[in-house]
């Protein structure tokens, strides 16, 4: 969760990496009293809960309301939707359930009938992991990524064969968060590759994995903390912005089909509704002469930026990007 | 030993699609990622290191250690990749 204890709350506060924005304060009990109540209480209290803490945390987050800010006036301009004083208050509500939604999710309280498929290329993916063929997914810090993990973890996934979820995440900005994820589901904390040391063996590794009809899964809208020179360009949202050079290029070392993948709350502030999973096959291929490479990964990034800007014109709350996107 | 250096020269040209570079132009010593102090090296980048170690686990059925620093250390040179293989390849 992004710090709300920075003391330089002028804009300039807004042009920091991602990486350089601290986990929030405070200890690891908060985060037990969201699991607590995760837990024990009605969803309907949860969202009340929630709600409210949400609440004193905007008062006092001034660094995150201008962030939250930044990203909701580019989304102004695109989709010509005003966004009031509340909205920044909004993201940052939406965003707390995504937090709460995880940790049921890894507990194993959601389930599959919760999401709903749409009319597009979930069943090309579920055809192929029948065939035992494996796919590299790209998703994105919209709604929640962790769905599709989850509900694999508990048998939920209705296909004919057994598959695995081996996502690529940054872990170093939210220890805390993740101490609790560890408690919450160790097995499912091992399978995530770490970002930021991804080499010949992981490659290989993630490689095999593929082969075998497994999923790998990274988000494609955060550029790595330790390679922020590698990336790629692309308009976003009206305005040119960067995205991680390496997820893209992951897709053609591993040389793998790829999906892109992201499952959205029907409604921005209700984590009792349905979810919506949106699964499109990337037209562009990477299997080509490496010269043509970099023009092809433009090409795959320009596909995967028009899905994201589409969704989150539809779903402007549940974008979880909280720095400046659009910073160089 | 000198076999199995042309062999990873030509992975190595192979896999990265090196144009206008034989294997003879690969000096054994030289780093295979960035150059030396002398200019030597193919100048090679990260995600390149990603595509190359997966050719030469293909080619020669060896894998690398999580250690960076060890794996490192083995893609130094082509002399230094022979050596790790001809040590753990199977066959």
């Amino acid at each position: 969760m992004p710090d709300t204890n920075k003391e330089t709350s002028s804009s300039t506060s807004c042009s920091e990496h991602w990486s350089e924005i601290k986990e929030v304060g405070g200890g690891l009990w908060h985060f037990r009293f969201m699991l607590w109540t995760a837990c024990h209480l009605p969803l309907f209290m949860v969202e009340c809960i929630t709600a409210v803490i949400c609440f004193f945390f905007w008062l006092g987050a001034r660094p995150v309301r201008a962030r939250s800010k930044i990203y909701l006036n580019h989304l102004s301009k695109v989709s010509g939707k005003r966004f009031g004083f509340f909205s920044t208050y909004k993201h940052i509500f939406s965003f707390a359930l995504s937090m709460m939604e995880k940790l049921l999710g890894w507990k194993g309280a959601i389930k599959l009938n919760q999401i709903e498929s749409q009319n597009d290329d979930l069943q090309m993916l579920v055809q192929q992991l029948n065939q035992g063929r494996g796919a590299f997914l790209l998703c994105s810090h919209l709604g929640n990524m962790e769905m599709l993990r989850s509900l694999t973890e508990f048998g939920e996934f209705h296909t004919e064969r057994d598959f695995q979820v081996f996502p690529v995440v940054d872990l170093s900005g939210t220890t805390k968060f993740n101490s609790l994820l560890r408690e919450l589901n160790p097995d499912l904390i091992d399978k995530i590759v770490d970002a930021n040391s991804i080499g010949v063996d992981s490659a290989i590794w993630m490689k095999d994995k593929i082969s075998a009809g497994n999923l790998v899964v990274i988000a494609g809208d955060r550029t790595s903390a330790n390679s922020r020179n590698r990336t790629i360009e692309t308009d976003f949202l009206g305005e040119s912005a960067n995205f991680p050079e390496g997820a893209f290029s992951l897709a053609g070392i591993l040389n793998a089909p790829v999906y892109f993948i992201f499952v959205v709350r029907k409604n921005d502030f209700n984590i009792r509704t349905a979810y919506e999973m949106h699964v499109v096959r990337a037209k562009t291929s990477l299997d080509c002469p490496r010269k043509e490479r970099p023009e092809r990964l433009k090409m795959l990034l320009r596909e995967y930026a028009e899905i994201l800007e589409r969704l989150c014109v539809a779903h402007p709350y549940q974008w979880f990007n909280f720095y400046n996107f659009w910073e160089g | 030993m000198s076999d199995l250096n042309t062999r990873i020269k030509e992975v190595i040209i192979e896999s990265l699609e090196l144009e206008d570079i034989t294997p003879a132009d690969i000096v054994d010593s030289a780093p295979i990622f960035g150059k030396n102090e002398k200019g030597e090296g193919l100048g090679l980048d990260s995600i390149d290191a990603l595509e190359l170690g997966i050719a030469i686990k293909d080619k020669f059925g060896v894998t690398f250690s999580t250690v960076k620093e060890e794996t490192k250390k083995h893609f130094a040179s082509v002399d230094a990749l022979a050596a790790y293989i001809a040590e753990h390849s199977e066959g």
